[in-house]
């Protein structure tokens, strides 16, 4: 038996620590997706366009988001690193045999591939896969647009338009200041601001600094007057990107310890550049005409923040320990933009009390994920039906395995199920387990 | 003497010369002294260096047509001159002409196949998923199900790797985990034969997590072939532990840009898929640089983002995103340009 396992340590020529973040918070070398001339040595080099006609925006891909899916998508067997699209993913209910299975906070693209039939009393259904993420046109990759809205449900964004860049500036030219001010230009980017910033473990100083560095905003999303250059008319972004903190191994599921995406402020904000309709600061119990509140004054009342801490599961009101509360399958913002207190929440363990309270409030990404989701809507938890688990001959709780009735898990495996929510065992939820609007609402 | 260099196609040829920057050779030995690197002269191969070039013969086809297959992955049959193509639930074997001759799967008995390997005596091993769990299946040449091969004797350290890779050379099956970046090496019995740490080996055991590697493979001497995208890397580790990185990140021909699928003809050379550049770079067993052929296209000849590769008796496979199937090219050595030839 032979192993090989080096505990040497290796000297390398390259910075590898800068080298493998490519974006860095901000721009990555121009080279890595654009060919400026097709021309190197009086020679056409890359694209296969004639010499001196180079790609559309110079990319080196057939359209934007397929420049980005070269890198983050990945024909993995498990979550790993920056992969946000599974490759091949296909329904076991169609045929396939790849589910999704990156797990990062915003979701594995995959699920939009994850169309699916059943049977609901005996009537055959449909489940889309297409309803269930933002449908980003990528050629190469499968993806292709929204093929019932032709624009941004509560807005005007065209959906013929939708790619990563959309939302993420390849660019990154938005930076957040030592102020918590984002601007595009001023001082050097520094590197990621997406995660916990201590210097030590990027090999170089804290930053931003004021009068001297600058973090990259979170994800690189698009900040104010944000539109990206392919999509013609007025479309640019009013909100700036949202303030947030995400452990470095965000990619993973969720058997032992959640990802704790630490959001502060400005996320339904940001959504609400394109989904102008769907931001309620608003809300009154009670009075018709409004919408679930979402947005930084949408703060949790007393009632439920006592509901949310409270709750373990259907039935079960019992939870007093302030590090247990937290689900990542209904997150709220902390409500401050203080990244301090969001780096030190951005953790993969149950161990910081990151419970709710009056100052939290709901944000789109309380019940939607960003990219996509196993469910129609792209939610965190399947809202189309009231239970998501059922029970055993033992009472214990389990998935829906039924092949024959789909109500409750729209024609997912038991495999798919647990994959949809995170690698967790239905055990997590209890036999019977209504859907996590309980969370909050604890109406069962 | 002009240097010429590219893959030469039925209509088109490249004419641009090549430099491959600086590139890097390493090799980490066994011993547990501070590594000394190995840097290499930035050069492209020599005059004396045979070049090569390949023409592009087909692409994988049934009587209907091109196949559509999307990003499938390969194995490459030298014995029987078979290409097996995983593709979605089914697996296609086709022959030395690039016709599909026979097809099986989509069976319940077989589970989600995710990678398949022929045996010297013809049997097939398979690499599926049965309720998200892998298994490793014993088929006969049609896919009829012989059994199941329990690993035995795996460390703990790979037990609970899940392995996304099947190859197979010399009578060891080697299944990879591209996220852990770990290797298990069984016979094929299932019995334990060796384990290796592909980060640990490389010197990023902190960065696992980050990296994983995208393409992998196994050459007939039994050396490991794999690649790290956020590294612009490709590595080839021997059955040692021996570790030879190479490869410079850039958008030159030559250099690597978002790397993927790797494979190794008879002749050692070394194929490295790079599907940002829609292209497959070329290496002699030295790492140098020869070639750069394939760019995104409508013809034939072009590559749609080229995920894995797969190469022998003188033929190159490469697998494209976009539905565009599966390539094969001919490799042809002594190729005049430059005026060397191999009578000379």
């Amino acid at each position: 038996m032979k192993l090989f396992r080096l505990a040497v340590a290796a000297v390398f020529a390259f910075a590898f620590g800068s080298a493998y973040a490519f974006h860095s918070g901000g721009v990555a070398e121009c080279e890595g997706c654009h060919s400026m001339h097709n021309s190197f040595e009086n020679a056409a080099n890359v694209t296969g366009m004639p010499q001196f006609q180079s790609g559309p925006y110079l990319l080196k891909a057939q359209d934007q988001s397929g420049a980005c899916l070269n890198c983050h998508e990945a024909a993995d067997t498990a979550p790993s690193g920056y992969h946000i699209s599974t490759k091949n993913a296909k329904a076991a209910k169609s045929g396939g045999t790849q589910m999704p299975v990156e797990y990062t906070p915003g979701g594995d693209f995959a699920w939009l591939k994850m169309t699916r039939t059943g049977a609901i009393r005996g009537a055959p259904v449909t489940w889309d896969g297409d309803r269930q993420g933002h449908n980003i046109i990528a050629q190469d990759f499968g993806y292709t647009a929204d093929k019932i809205q032709t624009t941004a449900p509560g807005g005007t964004y065209p959906a013929s338009k939708l790619a990563c860049s959309s939302c993420h500036d390849p660019h990154g030219r938005y930076r957040r200041l030592a102020d918590g001010s984002q601007v595009t230009t001023g001082l050097p980017t520094f590197g990621s601001g997406s995660y916990p910033i201590t210097g030590a473990t990027q090999g170089g100083p804290v930053y931003p600094v004021a009068g001297k560095s600058a973090a990259g905003v979170y994800r690189i999303l698009g900040g104010v007057g944000y539109q990206p250059k392919s999509l013609t008319g007025s479309f640019a972004f009013a909100s700036q990107a949202p303030d947030a903190v995400v452990p470095s191994s965000y990619n993973r599921l969720e058997t032992t310890g959640q990802t704790h995406a630490a959001y502060g402020k400005g996320m339904s904000e940001w959504c609400a550049n394109c989904h102008t309709e769907m931001l309620e600061n608003n809300y009154t119990s009670g009075m018709k005409g409004l919408l679930h509140p979402a947005g930084n004054n949408a703060k949790l009342p007393a009632a439920i923040v006592a509901n949310y801490n409270a709750y373990v599961s259907s039935g079960v009101m019992t939870n007093t320990d302030p590090t247990k509360a937290y689900s990542t399958l209904a997150p709220f913002e902390l409500g401050t933009n203080d990244y301090t207190v969001l780096a030190s929440l951005a953790v993969n363990t149950d161990t910081k009390d990151q419970s709710a309270s009056t100052n939290a409030n709901v944000a789109c990404v309380s019940c939607h994920r960003a990219h996509a989701s196993a469910f129609e809507s792209m939610t965190r938890y399947y809202l189309g039906n009231e239970f998501m688990t059922i029970a055993d001959s033992a009472s214990a709780a389990i998935y829906d395995g039924s092949t024959t009735e789909n109500k409750i898990n729209t024609a997912y495996t038991a495999a798919e199920q647990t994959q949809a929510y995170g690698g967790r065992p239905a055990s997590v939820f209890g036999p019977y387990a209504r859907n996590l609007c309980n969370k909050c609402h604890a109406k069962d | 003497m002009t240097r010429t260099c590219g893959w030469r196609y039925r209509h088109k040829s490249c004419s641009a010369s090549h430099d491959n920057g600086t590139p890097m050779s390493r090799r980490i030995h066994i011993a547990l002294a501070p590594i000394a690197l190995l840097l290499a002269a930035a050069a492209p191969a020599p005059d004396s260096v045979l070049p090569i070039s390949a023409s592009y013969l087909h692409s994988l086809s049934s009587t209907s047509g091109v196949l559509p297959m999307d990003a499938v992955m390969l194995t490459y049959d030298r014995q029987n001159k078979e290409m097996l193509v995983v593709d979605g639930p089914v697996v296609r074997i086709f022959n030395e002409s690039g016709m599909e001759t026979y097809s099986f799967g989509d069976d319940p008995e077989l589970g989600g196949i995710r990678a398949i390997v022929a045996l010297e005596d013809g049997d097939l091993l398979a690499l599926s998923y049965a309720d998200s769990k892998p298994v490793l299946l014993r088929c006969n040449f049609r896919g009829g199900l012989l059994g199941r091969i329990e690993p035995k004797g795996v460390p703990a350290e790979f037990a609970s790797d899940v392995p996304g890779s099947l190859r197979y050379a010399n009578g060891k099956v080697y299944l990879a985990s591209h996220a852990a970046m770990r290797v298990v090496v069984l016979d094929t019995a299932g019995a334990f034969v060796a384990g290796y740490d592909l980060a640990k080996l490389i010197g990023e055991e902190g960065k696992r997590a980050d990296l994983g590697f995208r393409g992998f493979n196994v050459d007939k001497d039994g050396n490991l072939l794999f690649t790290v995208q956020p590294l612009f890397q490709a590595f080839v580790v021997s059955p040692e532990g021996n570790v030879q990185a190479f490869g410079v990140k850039g958008s030159a021909p030559g250099k690597f840009n978002v790397v993927s699928g790797i494979a190794r003809d008879d002749d050692g050379n070394i194929y490295v898929a790079d599907i940002l550049k829609s292209a497959v770079i070329v290496f002699d067993r030295e790492f140098r640089f020869l070639r750069e052929f394939g760019y995104r296209g409508r013809g034939p000849q072009n590559l749609a983002a080229p995920e894995d590769l797969a190469a022998g008796n003188g033929k190159l496979f490469v697998s494209n995103h976009a539905r565009k199937g599966v390539s094969v090219f001919e490799k042809i050595d002594g190729e005049e340009a430059g005026g060397v030839s191999r009578s000379q």
